[in-house]
Parts: C-alpha cells; structure tokens; sequence
C-alpha cells in the first residue's frame, strides 16, 4: 500500500511536472516551483521585453512607442505594479521581472550550494535587478516625453539595459547578468526551457 | 441767371486756368477739396488678387511638399519597425517557437498595426490580425516576394493601409526560407497632414489680411496731404466771373481792377465766395461776419450787401448784381450771367 502509494504521488508529481513544462509561459507566480524553472521563465520574459523594446525603437508613431513603452512597464512591474495598466491585446505576466528577481536573493540562501555558487549568483543577481530598475525607469520616462524623438531615446536606454540585464552569451562575462544565472542552474539560454 | 436746378454744390477754380487741380465741396463743408488715391479700385482688385494666388499657392506647394516628406519618414519607420521585429523574433524561428512567436506578434498588434503573418518554410507559423482590419488572405494569389517591398493595400472602408513585407535570410536549410509582413495603419499620419494644412490655411489668410490691410493702409491719403490739400483749396482764390477774392492776400478784383472794400465788407463779400452760387441766409452771414457782434442783425447784413454792391458798381455798373437777392432765403454770389431780375435795386 506505501509503495502504491508512493508511486500514485509521484506520477501526479511528473504530471504536475509535465503540464508546467507544456505551457508556453511559464507561471512565476507558483511559488511551489523549483528555482530553475522560475529563472527559465523569467529568461523567457525578459527575452520578449527586448524583443519589444528593440521594435519599439523604430515605432511609425510616437503614439505607438508610448504603447510599447506601456507594454514593458507591465512586463516589468506585473499586475500589481503601480504604473500596470490592462491591455486587452495582450496576455500580462502576473509577476513582473523586477518583483521576480527580487525573491531570488532569499531563495539562494535557502538552497543548497557553494559558497562561492551563492556569491556568484547573488551578484549577478543583483546586476540583474538593477538593469532592469534601469530599465523601467527609462520606460517611465518615455511616457513623459512629448516629442518622438526624445521618446525614441529613452527607449533605446531601455533595451540597453534589459539586453545588458539578459548577458548575451558573445558579450564580456565581467558584468555578471542572467546568463550567469542560467548557466549555474543549467539552462544556457532562453530557447533551451521550452 | 435761370435759377439753377443742380444741387448746391459749385466748382471753385484757381485763378489760373491751367491748374489741374478741380475740386468739389459738399454743403456741409464749403471750400473742401479731396484728392482721390493714386490707385485705382481695379488696381487694388489686382493686388489683392495677386497676393491671394501667391501666397495660397505657395502654401498648397510648401503643404504638399511636406506631407510627402512626411509619408516618407513614416514609411521609412514603418519598414525598420518591421525589419527591427522580424530581426527580434529570429531566435524563435530557427527552429520555430510558435508560442514566443505568437507573444511577440500580439505585442506588435498595438496603435498603427493592423496585422502580421510570418511565413516559414512555406508554413504560416504566425497570422494575427486587429478585428475589423484587412483579410490577411487575398485572392489575387501574390506570393510572398523575396526581397523588401512595400505598397498600399486599400481596405474595405476606402482607405490606405501601407503594407510592409521583409525576407527572413540565414535560416538553416532545415528550415528553408521566410518572410514577414506587417500592415501599418496611416491614420496617425493623415491627421497630422489635415492639422499642418489647416495650420498653413490659417496662416496663409492671416498673412494677406496683414499684407492687403497694409497695402490699403498705404493707399489712403495722408492727413498731411489732406490737410495740405485742404488748406491750399481754402487759401486759394475764389472766383465768382471776372471778381477774384483773394482772402490770403486780402484783395479784391473785378476784371483785373481792384476793389476797396472796408474790412467788414471784405469778410462779407469773401464769405459769400467761399459759398459761391450758394444761398447764404442772413443768420449764416452774421454767424460768419460778425460772430462777435450780439447785437448785429439781418439791417446790417442788408446794409453793407448794399454796400459792397454799390462798391462793385463803381467798376462795373453791372457788377452791381453780382450779388443776388433771394427773397425770403438771403443772398447769393453767382459766377455765371447775371440776371437782374433777382436784386432788390
């Protein structure tokens, strides 16, 4: 009966397992979920914020920045974020990057790992997090232009920062960032947690 | 002299002939003379005719010249926005990441898109569109190009929507070739065209009210010239016939011979030439003469018209009726034949 039971419990494991990993959009809020897959998520996220934010720079209209400019702050903030506004058009995260990073710090020292693991994925960690400060600040800062222009350079400031946030495997190691935190858990890059 | 049926006016000539000056004076003001503007009303109507044309014209040109410019730095953006999201998206395509692909084109759908569609290896792996915007399948069977392009595509309701379509190179050849397309809603770009040529409107008919008010500003006569005009008409010679009353010089003549008259005289027979062929009545004499003098009264006016007469008929016996009697109205100065029937001598 134990056995049966043991295997019952962890086939419904593996199936909670497989439907989280069948979802293209991983569910940050789940705090049941292992770290890897949080960070795997959230490379996901962070990936389609610059993908936004790399086309919004040549955006037709400067009604049209000022919508993309939108769409990160929500990206960035999530539902329960100050500047979040509701978007019919698109699915928002319910955790934003900037809150999701943040809970990372707290679960280094609740993992097992060494020290210096831990040393290295809490600088990079934190790189991380003020890249993306950084970058909603910028976002913030295109809503209050009032010349294309102006917008467009704040804009560029924010895929500056979310790109120097991401740490394209190409780019210097120096300034730890995500894929730091991707490689020590596993996943070398976004595409690899699908 | 047939009393004259024309109204009161009369001509005032110069002493010499050949002045060009000809001038009329009103009732009301005896002894005016008015220059009319140096430009006709045909002329003006041309002027204003010419700034008008010029000026809207250049504004229709400066107007088009630079909606065009901005129809191009619209489709300049237009097709970098395109390239920059097929450039975006590129992880996700090779091999195809339907879910991130889909993500990434609804954060696309906002403002001026209307629809996109990414075309891999043959397969569409992206179609989303704005409800109510153009079908993304069209039955005149164009295929996908292989280079950029981009053209207007007319939707339903009439109007334009710019349609930008860019290849996806450097796939592996698992994947095989790709593109993209993207249509872009103009609306944004229309209102400001309609905005800068009402602007340029306004503009354009300020600027002629301020050129055409100028303009007719400069073609009135001065109050100088006026003025001057004026004053030259009134201290000019009155004539009445071959009697000259010269009121700057203070002489009198009757066909070159002069008169002498006493001051008060003077001042009656030069008011009467102010108002040549014109009935003075008595109060107006004594308002004109003797506006000093309270106590004066039509026996005095009387008096001295006989006076002067008499004075004048020591010249010219007929010039005694050179000043005509009008019973019941006053007296009159004529200039033209004199008809004795109208004295009371």
């Amino acid at each position: 009966m134990t056995t049966r039971c043991m295997s019952t419990g962890l086939a419904v494991l593996l199936c909670l397992m497989l439907g989280v990993g069948m979802t293209g959009w991983a569910d940050l809020s789940a705090e049941g979920q292992p770290l890897e897959d949080r960070v795997g998520g959230f490379a996901q996220q962070l990936r389609l914020a610059i993908s936004v934010a790399s086309f919004a720079v040549y955006s037709p209209t400067f009604r049209d920045l000022r919508l993309h400019a939108q769409q990160l702050i929500n990206l960035l903030e999530g539902a329960e974020g100050r500047h979040f506004v509701r978007s019919e058009n698109a699915a928002s995260p319910p955790v934003g990057l900037v809150v999701e990073v943040a809970t990372w710090s707290r679960r280094y020292a609740d993992a097992t790992m060494e020290p210096a693991t831990r040393a290295m994925l809490t600088a990079a960690t934190r790189n991380v997090r003020i890249y993306l400060d950084l970058a909603l600040d910028a976002a913030l800062s295109v809503l209050e232009q009032r010349h294309l222009d102006l917008a467009t350079m704040d804009m560029l400031r924010v895929y500056a920062y979310l790109a120097a946030a991401y740490e394209r495997p190409e780019e210097s190691g120096a300034v730890l960032g995500l894929q730091t935190i991707l490689r020590a858990f596993g996943v070398t890059s976004a595409e690899d947690f699908d | 002299m047939e009393r004259s049926k024309k109204n009161r006016t009369a001509i005032i000539r110069r002493s010499t002939d050949d002045d060009p000056l000809v001038a009329r004076r009103s009732p009301a003001y005896p002894g005016s003379a008015m220059r009319r503007p140096s430009l006709s009303h045909r002329a003006f109507l041309v002027v204003c005719l010419a700034v008008v044309v010029t000026t809207a014209g250049g504004a229709f040109l400066a107007v088009r010249e630079y909606d065009a410019l901005l129809f191009d730095a619209f489709r300049e953006r237009s097709i970098a926005y395109v390239q920059a999201f097929i450039a975006s998206t590129r992880p996700w395509l090779d091999p195809v990441h339907p879910d991130m692909l889909r993500a990434a084109s609804r954060m696309l759908l906002v403002g001026s898109t209307l629809y996109v569609e990414l075309l891999v290896g043959g397969e569409v792996v992206v179609q989303e569109r704005v409800d109510g915007s153009i079908p993304l399948a069209r039955d005149d069977g164009d295929p996908f190009p292989g280079v950029r392009a981009e053209k207007r595509i007319l939707s339903e309701d009439g109007e334009w929507v710019l349609e930008v379509t860019v290849p996806i190179v450097a796939l592996s050849s698992e994947t095989g070739e790709g593109s993209g397309r993207a249509g872009i809603d103009p609306t944004a770009l229309r209102v400001q065209t309609r905005n800068t040529a009402l602007l340029a409107a306004a503009a354009t008919l300020l600027f002629d009210i301020t050129v055409l008010g100028a303009v007719f500003w400069g073609m009135r006569p001065s109050r100088s010239s006026i003025t001057a005009e004026f004053s030259a008409a009134l201290r000019a010679p009155r004539v009445a016939g071959p009697l000259v009353v010269d009121a700057d010089q203070k002489t009198i003549t009757l066909s070159g011979h002069p008169v002498a008259l006493t001051p008060k005289q003077f001042s009656l027979l030069a008011f009467l030439a102010e108002n040549v062929d014109r009935v003075c009545s008595d109060r107006e004499i004594l308002e004109a003469v003797w506006a000093d003098s309270p106590y004066a009264d039509s026996k005095d006016v009387k008096q001295y018209v006989y006076l002067v007469r008499r004075r004048l008929a020591t010249i010219d016996s007929n010039e005694r009726n050179r000043i005509q009697t009008v019973p019941g109205f006053g007296y009159k100065l004529i200039s033209g034949a004199i008809d004795s029937a109208l004295t009371d001598e």
